[in-house]
């Protein structure tokens, strides 16, 4: 069987698509505000003999009589990016006057849609130039470029040294060894997915790294630029050639690993482990019986002291449960009479180890209520029809139209990391009215415990294609290639192919999960909510002084000082996390390898991210291109 | 925000198809540090229907002046206009051919692939692409060796290949950086057939290069250039008179002192035929060496624009 998915982090559905969006506009608008300053103190600086003034609005200065609204629009951009961030801060200063939360709240969302409105402008303002150029790209010159791009790396045989490595990991499965078919397949999928990352992005990253710089360096760009060729569309040509080109491989690649996966492993687990399960997941907290023999609710249950805070506890033979809740579950679960599969896995702490003991696992009870219709004081009546050997008992959908609950008969012994499916009756899901579905986890043995996070039980909803979700998962892949890709073009056109290269492979490096989570730790150091010494200057200041973390310290004027470069140190850091990728956003695949449907939604938020995302490094492009002297 | 206002402004005329106004270069390394001044405040006018030559010693400035006409480098000072629009307008592109001192091609695709790739760059529609890129590749020669990639080219064959790329838009305005440079006897004579070709049809040329017969053969005006500054800019012809002296053919007698002094009337006396009375040229490559050994005994600019009065009315910017 499987072990379980690990969903540390919500992953972004399409709901969240309003806050993420006002989030980029916020962010981006700042950088875009600051952007501008800086080109214009640059211009009012050194004057018109730059070649950045032909920068942001330089063109749009010289545009004539019919084309002047441009211009108009341009400042109309410029002129309301005070305005709206003059109404976001009075808004939030008004937020702060009153002490209702939630009008608060309502004033302080206020102050976010005129920020946002302000970063809105700002990104207009900044893009103008480029957006209006965007509507004059010929797709037959973009094309073109493609073609060509697509036919130098073809002809120049870059993809040679790639088929060489893709041939040896073919011959990789003579070392791989596994012992339990329920492993199999989960070692295969993940190997064949990392495979394929690493040997798509080594390749399209080097090519387009060193395909501008190559086209300057060898000159062949004068003669392409000086025809009525737009320089963005080089740029997009480019992307567009690489990314076809590459996905091509991807695809041929993904179909080989299919194949190869499928050669690898046992019919067995061919059988046990080709699925797409479609889960629904649900929220946990934990609940406890009070002296009152009332259920209180608890965030968390009991820590055991492990070190990883991702699951949390409950405890045998005490009065502690936890909870699961499904809101707005789907119609269709409950259309036809039938029993609902859930699957479960869970962790177990021991505080009695060894002998039989161990092989045994842990007695656990699993309930389903309606909280519509279920009242915990009708328990006993509940058990005794379950157990007498009458009708009743035998239709489980009859029970639970009449009391609103269903139980097993019998708890379930449960071993560790062992995924577990139960069954409970649709009808269950009737009349529920606006309250959430329960599902209830306690524990029955004395003196174990059991662990559990969120992601543990789902129900599930439906069996999913399984080829479609391998197919799925390559697209996730196929995100991160043109995330490289595109950077790897953006950085070129400015610097050269080896720096490009570094530059966009340490990005990607620092926007794989964990590393992101390091950086954010690092970045907390700044935080003065998560770290009470302050940020580095205070903390300085704190070792000097021999004072500890939490003692107060003197506000002296070099203090205050010292304080607000640590707000600006937390800023400029909470800029750098902005500009560097999180993979955390597009990365699936773990769900393919664990038998999970990668739903829908996500992958279109994904790509919207994405897209978002690659804006500001596209804009960036253009500008950096328009401006650089190719032949020099 | 500020505006960009230009002092000056190209001339709204048909005729003048180049335009440049203290047009200087100053090549910068990476920390903005002057590495060399490869142009000096040039101003010249090319017009309608001129093939325009660019004369002057390697490292004189020539390919820097092109490639700012062509927007590949952005000017120092100075402005640069074709058709009226600065370098940077990629409009103007439409109109110009440009042949680069090598040319730079891909070298994988065939002669084929790129009269089509470069087709497709002016938005072509594909019968119209491949219509021009048969017609050129007939007219450069190169129909035998169409299918061939450009990185088994030779050297004059890759001119030619070049040129048919840069006249795939049928350009009014061509502009030939060494369009010889690499071409045989018999190549150079259809080189320059080909230049003087496109000027019957009303077409306009640019040219450098560094063989003054060539220059001589076809250019109707010539720029010299010394180390970034323009040292003589005229007609061909005016340039190459000797205007002190008067050359004089005869046939049928026999020269003397006495005739020398004398000259129209004894020729009449003696009952001789007065055939021709001139003032005799020079070799272009007389004047060149001339122009240049004076510009390294005195440094600086040769050529002021009082000697030739304005050929625009209205150009508002002098030397
Ligand atoms: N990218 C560059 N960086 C620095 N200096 C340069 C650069 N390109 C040209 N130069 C310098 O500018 C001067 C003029 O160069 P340019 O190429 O315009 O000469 P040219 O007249 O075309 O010469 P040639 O007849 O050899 O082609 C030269 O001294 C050259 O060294
Ligand atoms: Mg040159």
């Amino acid at each position: 069987m499987f072990a379980v998915l690990i969903k540390e982090s919500e992953n972004a559905t399409l709901s969240d698509f309003g806050p993420y969006l006002l989030h980029w506009l916020i962010v981006t608008g700042t950088m875009a505000v600051l952007v501008l300053v800086v080109v214009e103190i640059y211009r009012l600086a050194t004057g018109r003999g730059s070649s950045l003034r032909r920068g942001l609005t330089g063109r749009l200065s010289e545009v004539g009589e019919q084309d002047a609204w441009k211009l108009r629009l341009y400042r109309l951009f410029v002129a309301f990016i005070p305005l709206a961030v003059a109404v976001a801060l009075g808004l939030y200063f008004w937020s702060l006057r009153t002490d209702a939360p939630d009008i608060r709240q309502s004033r302080e969302n206020l102050a976010l849609l005129a920020a946002g409105a302000a970063g809105l402008l700002a990104v207009l303002a900044v893009s103008w130039e480029f957006l209006l150029d965007l509507a004059t790209l010929s797709p037959r010159r973009v094309w073109a470029i493609a073609r060509v791009s697509m036919t130098e790396a073809i002809r120049r045989k870059s993809l040679w040294g790639f088929v060489v490595i893709l041939a040896v990991f073919l011959f990789a499965s003579w070392f791989i060894q596994t012992d339990r078919p329920e492993h199999q397949w989960r070692i295969y999928v993940q190997l064949v997915f990392l495979v394929m990352t690493l040997l798509l992005l080594i390749t399209s990253s080097i090519i387009a790294c060193f395909s501008l710089p190559n086209d300057i360096k060898q000159q062949t760009i004068h003669t392409i630029i000086t025809k009525p060729v737009r320089r963005f569309e080089l740029v997009l040509g480019r992307i567009v050639g690489f990314t076809l080109l590459m996905t091509a491989v991807l695809l041929v690649m993904s179909q080989l690993s299919l194949l190869y996966v499928f050669r690898g492993i046992d019919e067995s687990a061919k059988e046990q482990s080709m699925r797409a399960r479609v889960p629904i997941f649900g929220s946990l907290h934990f609940e406890e019986l009070d002296s009152q023999m009332k259920w209180r609710p608890t965030a968390t249950g009991v820590s055991v002291g492990r070190e990883w805070t991702y699951r949390s506890y409950i405890r045998g033979g005490s009065a502690q449960e936890a909870v699961w809740r499904f809101n707005r579950l789907p119609a269709r679960l409950s259309r036809s009479e039938r029993m609902i599969p859930v699957e479960f896995t869970f962790d177990i702490f021991r505080t009695s180890k060894g002998g039989e003991d161990y092989k045994e696992g842990v007695s656990t009870q699993l309930a389903f209520v309606n909280p519509n219709k279920w009242d915990f004081g009708r328990y006993a009546d509940y058990r005794k029809l379950l157990e007498s050997k009458t009708e009743a008992s035998d239709d489980p959908h009859k029970l639970a139209r009449q009391f609103g609950y269903y139980e097993l008969k019998s708890p379930l012994t449960v071993v560790d990391y062992q995924t577990y499916t139960v069954w409970f009756p649709s009808s269950l899901l009737e009349d529920l009215g606006n309250e959430p579905f329960e599902i209830r986890v306690a524990c029955r043995s004395t003196s174990q415990y059991l662990g559990m996070a969120k992601a543990d039980l789902y129900i599930l909803a439906e069996e999913g294609s399984f080829y479609l979700n391998f197919m799925k998962g390559t697209l996730c892949i196929w995100f991160v290639m043109v995330l490289m890709i595109t950077l790897g073009v953006v950085f070129s056109t400015y610097l050269n192919a080896l720096v490009s290269l570094m530059l966009s492979w340490f990005m990607l490096l620092c926007g794989i999960p964990k590393l992101r989570g390091f950086i954010k730790l690092v970045g907390s150091a700044f935080d003065p909510d998560e770290n009470p010494g302050g940020g580095p200057m205070e903390s300085v200041v704190r070792l000097l002084q021999n004072k500890s973390l939490t003692a107060p310290i003197e506000q002296t004027r070099g203090i205050r000082v010292l304080q607000w470069m640590d707000d600006v140190f937390r800023v400029l850091f909470n800029g750098l996390l902005a500009i560097l990728p999180d993979l955390g956003h597009y990365t699936r695949t773990d769900y393919v390898a664990e038998g999970f449907n990668i739903p829908g939604t996500e992958l279109a938020m994904s790509f919207l991210i994405l897209v978002a995302y690659l804006f500001p490094f596209l804009l960036a492009a253009y500008y950096l291109l328009n401006a650089r002297e190719v032949a020099n | 925000m500020a505006e960009i206002t230009s002092n000056s402004q190209p001339t709204a005329s048909d005729d003048i198809i180049v335009q440049t106004r203290t047009l200087s270069k100053v090549y910068l390394d990476f920390w903005g540090r002057k590495k060399k001044q490869a142009l000096r405040a040039l101003t010249l006018d090319i017009r309608r229907g001129e093939v325009f030559g660019l004369l002057g010693p390697n490292g004189s400035g020539k390919t820097t002046t092109i490639k700012l006409l062509l927007g590949l480098l952005f000017p120092s000072e100075g402005e640069a206009w074709v058709f009226g629009k600065p370098g940077t307008d990629v409009s103007k592109n439409e109109r110009i051919g440009y042949l680069p001192e090598e040319s730079y091609l891909y070298r994988f695709l065939t002669a084929e692939e790129t009269l089509d790739f470069y087709g497709r760059l002016f938005n072509m529609p594909a019968d119209v692409r491949r219509q021009r890129a048969q017609e050129l590749i007939e007219k450069v020669g190169l129909a035998r060796d169409k299918k061939r990639q450009l990185k088994e080219y030779s050297k004059g064959m890759r001119q030619r290949i070049g040129l048919a790329q840069a006249l795939i838009n049928d350009p009014e305005l061509i502009i030939l950086d060494e369009p010889t440079s690499g071409l045989d006897p018999i190549g150079t004579r259809w080189m320059k057939n080909l230049i003087l070709e496109l000027k019957d049809r009303g077409k306009t040329v640019l040219m450098c290069s560094h063989r003054l017969d060539d220059v001589q053969d076809v250019c109707d005006r010539i720029a010299i250039l010394y180390e970034g500054d323009l040292q003589e800019l005229g007609e061909v012809d005016k340039l190459l008179e000797i205007q002190e002296q008067v050359q004089m053919r005869a046939k049928g007698l026999r020269m003397t002192d006495e005739l020398r002094r004398d000259l129209e009337s004894v020729v009449r006396k003696h009952g001789g035929e007065l055939v021709e009375v001139d003032h005799p040229t020079t070799t272009l490559e007389e004047l060149f060496l001339r122009i240049v050994e004076e510009s390294k005994a005195r440094p600086g600019r040769r050529y002021l624009p009082q000697r030739e009065p304005p050929v625009v009315a209205g150009g508002k910017s002098g030397a």
